[in-house]
């Protein structure tokens, strides 16, 4: 018997190695994940309850490598790998389920877990049998939460009086997708290299108090499972170098230059060193050139952002009202600071822009002009596949970005899900004009509006701070950049390079100035373009999220706009914007005493 | 990813380029001061101090690897002071103002001269700016406070000491360290019960680059392997169960001793399994033993924190111990010694050894009680009244202060009663005392104590692995339980020690950031202790059974039974 016992058991052995080998070529994660989202939708439940409706897989896996140098020095390295499992499930029904619901907290209850990089430790290697079970405990913590959030929605919604409230879940098609692109993780000692080498640009200018060259490379790998028969399976790739100096005028003003560049690979930077390298200088020899500016307490008058300066402002400040989001449900007597939606979600075929401008988002586009647009993706993360929108037309808006989550101005995805929380993002936005004007044109308009409002000067914005350019370290200058921020109805990060243009055709450097009680309605006083536009990568950073949660609270939308990860960026493509005019106010703190100890290598 | 590789890149670049840093380290040092001698209010002292550390590591649990990471950091702390030794920029404010002073750690290069030289001179210049504004609220405070009892300066005098050790290499064979956290987790994949389980191997070379005005000049290089281990299992009334092992070694052979882990691993298992039935405690105050590991944290909690010098003058502290010099405060039999320059106990690596501490004083050992009688305090260059001198205690980690801080912590038992004994004595205790049972602490995670005045002076720590002694000689575990009390009751019940010493190897956090520590200690008797409830969750257990079977789960089961 014993014998029978253990032919038996062999036979069971060997098959199972079969199953096993047969498995790991067809791809072992997908198919564990599979089978556990086919046991929970069958089985999970808990009594009285009802059985999840929906449930979604995504497993990232993330290979980073970072370095950090000075004047020619490494900082700091560090490379890693892992991966994390996100599991979205629903109960309910897509016209009322658990998601869309913030208790009693207001507009801060919001997944932080996945701000973060959250959620439960993943193998890295495809084990059937561990990634199953992490998948059971994610899964059942997430239904149990899913259960409990729509018990406290309902209950909300019994004491509140809410017409029209749109679904909370859209109807979509399938739509599978695999890419065969693949980005190499890069080499920590190249990355280490390419920034001690960049870094070394900076160095023997005793003006500069501090420099660093950071380069940053982020591999990531994606794959979504639904139970709607959504899947893909994707890589990305990024990689950035970010070079910051910082330097004192005379009268004690700290100002900062900085110099950025990405791309999908290190090897692509690698091939531009030397014009990086040249930019560096560049911006060195600015911040001399800065060191001589005026300080501009207030301005109120015409203001020309060129390209540059255009795509960072629209960034920052347009962003977030292109994104329809629900307003989410609250307990009627919990603690909520008031939230207002994103008020373009009122003004659907209204105008809000001048009639000769368009502006379209689409992120199928990879280049333009010969320049990578790194906004362009195939599929977002609730697995929608990325589509062309047109969403302002001659002027009137038409349609706003939105997720799976229907609004009362959206009620199907546009693939805008980009970073999986937060809300709908653009990809690559076409900012278009049917009557630019050349460069000369445009300056000579500004100069002659300035002649009109009976001022000597007008302004030219060259340069504004892109939110991956704050330095977390230097607290003094967080501060002040919160101060500029914290007073408009929407967050725009201070200008980097000012000028202030004269009708001789004379410049002069300005101090960094915020715009200041920027309101929607003055893009409908946006009175010219240029003629020829330009293609700008920007990363949506973490600070991107606090701004648009800043946004969020003051003018609404803003949880719907600037949200991401460094993996993430959008392209804006756009031509000089001439606004007739906005109020500038100086941004550039206090005044600090000199070096007291002369440099180490002025002697 | 070959982490391997990344590893030897940081070492590479540090080898060749960081020879005469402390060179460069001096000299921009003595540039400085000299500078800053002309301003009104010169400094009178400064201090750089450069932390590295090279740092491998990789994650994992239930048999699988989930991250790997390598990385080097290196980062500046400048102790720069302007007054005199009585009284400058660091004295605590008593007047309620508040110094919001948080400033992140600063990165530095040791690759170049000019990178090192250039970061040096604009944080000095940044640090002298803040110094000159602390000391203009500090004079302001003094003066409109009432005068301290404590009339110690500021700052003591300290000799200078040159030292420079060679640097040690990181020794990272990741490919290894993932096979090894594969095999030593592995078993708790096997276990049903086992609902979360992680496990990490990492390995840190800090080096340390010191210079200050005084004159010293000290580099220090040490490696630190270290493995937690940490399982959860849940009873069926929601309680989750945490056991958490940690073992430390200088170097990655003598942390991966395979025998020795799975031995640990299969003895985490097996008392999980047993704590999931275990009954609950209920609040008790009755005699206790508590084992050598979990005296260790007891003394590091209730006694330690207290030693520590500033805590005696500072006025919003508890000052516990300040006036009860010469006073006994624990059985004759019992002393208590600190000592930074013990490497080893028995064949276990101390985690809180050092030669010198973060002010550039040599470690001394510090008797603190002797036979039962408070001798002395923990010192950094803070002086209090009656110790104006360091005795190498300053300790923090970048970015932070220092304050005085514990090393190796040794309870020393004279006349020490045999395990056995002290059970017996237990029992005697009970018996006295009419209690149904003893307590017997096997086992603590850490725990936490508060020395100041706005709060309760009061610890909690958290044991793990608790028993009930009975009378007829039979124990049963328990589970659900926080030992707690104030420090100077606790040690009035200190009875008797035994032979059986253990060490508890961890990482203490204080205002200076987290610092390695060991406490030694036997298992002692105290003669009243109390208990309360800990802290619990009420979540049910999964809705669904594990989908991974396991041996001796059904599947398997029944091939086997038929």
């Amino acid at each position: 018997m014993k014998k029978v016992a253990n032919l038996v058991l062999a036979m069971l052995f060997t098959t199972l190695a079969c199953h096993v080998a047969a498995e790991s070529q067809e791809n072992v994660l997908r198919k564990a994940l599979e089978d556990e989202m086919a046991r929970s939708l069958q089985t999970l439940q808990l009594e009285n309850e009802s059985k999840p409706y929906f449930i979604s897989y995504t497993v990232t896996e993330v290979n980073s490598v970072s370095a950090n140098a000075t004047l020619g020095a490494l900082l700091t390295s560090n490379s890693n790998r892992s991966r994390i499992l996100d599991v979205q499930v629903r109960v309910g029904s897509p016209e009322l389920d658990n998601t869309n619901y913030s208790g009693s907290s207001g507009p801060f209850n919001f997944d932080l877990g996945g701000l973060m990089g959250g959620g439960p430790s993943f193998p890295i290697t495809d084990s059937y049998d561990e990634i199953r079970r992490v998948a059971w405990l994610a899964t059942d913590s997430a239904y149990k939460n899913a259960v409990s959030n729509l018990a406290g929605k309902k209950a909300a919604l019994e004491q509140q009086n809410i017409e029209d409230r749109p679904n909370d879940f859209s109807e979509e098609e399938a739509f599978v997708y695999s890419s065969t692109e693949h980005y190499p993780v890069s080499d920590v000692e190249l990355v280490s290299k390419l920034a001690i080498d960049l870094s070394i640009s900076l160095s023997g200018m005793p003006d500069i108090l501090d420099s660093s060259a950071t380069v940053n490379s982020v591999t990531t790998k994606r794959l979504f499972l639904d139970s709607q028969g959504n899947s893909h399976d994707i890589e990305m790739g990024v990689c950035s170098v970010a070079t910051k100096a910082r330097t004192q005028t005379e009268e004690g003003i700290q100002i900062r230059g900085n110099s950025s560049a990405y791309a999908r690979t290190c090897d692509e930077l690698e091939d531009r060193r030397l014009s990086m390298k040249e930019e560096i200088v560049l911006m060195a020899n600015d911040l001399m050139f800065m060191r001589g500016a005026e300080t501009l307490e207030c301005y109120s008058g015409p203001v020309l952002f060129e390209p540059q300066a255009a795509a960072q402002l629209l960034s920052q400040a347009l962003t977030g009202r292109l994104a329809a989001s629900p307003k989410p449900i609250t307990e009627a007597s919990g603690f909520s600071l008031p939230t207002t939606e994103n008020p373009f979600q009122d003004r659907i075929d209204s105008r809000v822009f001048p009639r000769s401008m368009s502006v379209v988002n689409d992120p199928t586009t990879k280049e333009f002009n010969g320049q990578s647009l790194l906004g362009g993706y195939v599929v977002d993360a609730e697995g929608m596949p990325s589509r062309r929108t047109e969403l302002i037309s001659n002027g009137i808006l038409r349609a706003l970005l939105s997720t799976r989550a229907p609004t009362k101005a959206t009620s199907t995805s546009t693939g805008s899900n980009r970073v999986g929380i937060g809300g709908a993002v653009p990809g690559n936005l076409f900012i278009e004009s049917s009557d630019g004007a050349s460069m000369d044109e445009l300056r000579s308009e500004l100069l002659t509006l300035a002649e009109e409002n009976g001022q000597e000067y007008a302004i030219v914005v060259r340069q504004i701070m892109d939110v991956g350019d704050i330095d977390f370290t230097d607290t003094d200058f967080l501060m002040q950049t919160m101060q500029s921020v914290m007073g408009g109805n929407v967050a725009i990060l201070p200008t980097v390079q000012t000028l202030k243009v004269y009708p001789d055709g004379s410049e002069v450097p300005v101090l960094p100035v915020s715009i200041s009680d920027f309101v929607d309605s003055y893009y409908r006083d946006i009175v010219a373009c240029s003629e020829e536009r330009q293609a700008f990568n920007l990363p949506i950073s973490p600070m991107g999220n606090f701004m648009g949660m800043l946004g969020g609270m003051m003018g609404g939308g803003g949880m719907g706009g600037l949200v991401a990860t460094q993996q993430h960026f959008m392209s804006v493509v756009t031509p000089a914007l001439l606004f007739e005019d906005l109020t500038l106010r100086s941004a550039t703190g206090s005044k600090l005493r000199p070096p007291l100890i002369s440099h180490p290598l002025a002697n | 990813m070959s982490l391997v590789v990344v590893g030897a890149l940081a070492l590479s670049i540090a080898n060749v380029l960081s020879a005469d840093t402390l060179t460069t380290m001096k000299e921009e040092l003595d540039r400085a001061f000299e500078s800053l001698q002309s301003q009104e209010v010169p400094p009178y002292f400064i201090s750089y101090e450069i932390t590295e550390d090279v740092t491998a590591s990789v994650s994992g649990g239930f048999g699988e690897v989930t991250s790997e990471s390598s990385g080097v950091t290196r980062f500046l702390d400048i102790d720069l002071r302007v007054g005199d030794y009585s009284l400058d920029n660091t004295h605590p404010r008593q007047g309620g103002g508040f110094n919001f002073s948080f400033e992140p750690p600063t990165p530095i290069s040791i690759g170049n001269e000019e990178a090192l030289k250039a970061t040096l001179w604009y944080r000095t210049d940044a640090k002298y700016k803040a110094a000159l504004t602390q000391f203009t609220n500090v004079q302001s405070d003094v003066q409109s406070t009432v005068e301290a009892d404590d009339k110690s300066g500021d700052f003591s005098k300290a000799p200078a000491s040159e030292y420079s050790m060679d640097r040690v290499h990181l020794v990272a064979d990741t490919s290894t360290w993932s096979e090894k956290l594969r095999q030593y987790t592995k078993p708790f994949a096997e276990a049903e019960f086992i609902q979360d389980n992680s496990a990490s191997i990492n390995g840190d070379v800090e080096t340390r680059w010191f210079v200050n005005t005084d004159g010293s000049k000290i580099r220090v290089s040490r490696p630190f392997y270290r493995m937690v281990i940490q399982a959860t299992t849940k009873a069926d009334d929601g309680m989750v169960l945490n056991l958490v092992k940690t073992f430390e070694a200088n170097s990655p052979e003598k942390l991966l001793d395979d025998e020795k882990v799975l031995l640990a691993v299969n003895s985490m298992i097996n008392n999980l399994e047993e704590l999931r039935v275990a009954p609950l405690v209920e609040p008790y105050t009755g005699p206790a033993i508590l084992s050598g590991r979990a005296s260790g944290v007891f003394f590091h909690e209730i006694l330690g924190h207290r030693l520590e010098g500033h805590r005696q003058k500072g006025v919003d502290e508890g000052q516990t111990f300040r006036k009860k010099i010469g006073e006994k405060l624990l059985p004759e039999s019992f002393s208590v010694v600190f000592d930074p320059n013990i490497k080893t106990y028995g064949n276990i690596e101390l985690l809180g050894t050092y030669m010198y501490d973060n002010e550039g004083v040599r470690g001394q050992r510090v008797v603190a009680i002797e036979n039962g009688v408070l001798k002395g305090f923990l010192m950094s260059r803070s002086p209090i009244e009656g110790y104006p001198e360091s005795n190498g205690h300053g300790r923090k980690n970048y970015g932070n202060s220092v304050v005085a801080r514990q090393s190796n912590l040794i309870v020393e038992v004279e006349n020490a009663y045999s395990p056995e004994e002290l059970e017996a004595l237990l029992l005697e205790r009970v018996k006295e005392q009419g209690t149904e049972f003893g307590l017997y602490f096997d086992d603590i995670t850490g725990g936490f104590t508060m020395t100041g005045r706005t709060m309760p002076n009061a610890f909690n720590v958290t044991p793990v692995m608790v028993y009930r002694l009975y009378p007829d000689g039979t124990k049963e575990l328990v589970r659900g339980v926080d030992l707690i009390g104030t420090p100077l009751t606790t040690f009035s019940r200190i009875e008797a020690g035994a032979t059986d010493f253990q060490v508890f190897n961890g990482m203490c956090g204080a205002e200076s950031g987290w610092v390695p520590v060991s406490a030694v200690s036997p298992s002692i008797l105290v003669s009243q202790i109390e208990v309360q409830k800990a802290d619990s969750s009420r979540d049910i257990p999964p809705i669904l059974p594990s989908p991974v079977s396991r041996p001796g789960d059904q599947s398997i089961r029944l091939f086997g039974d038929h």
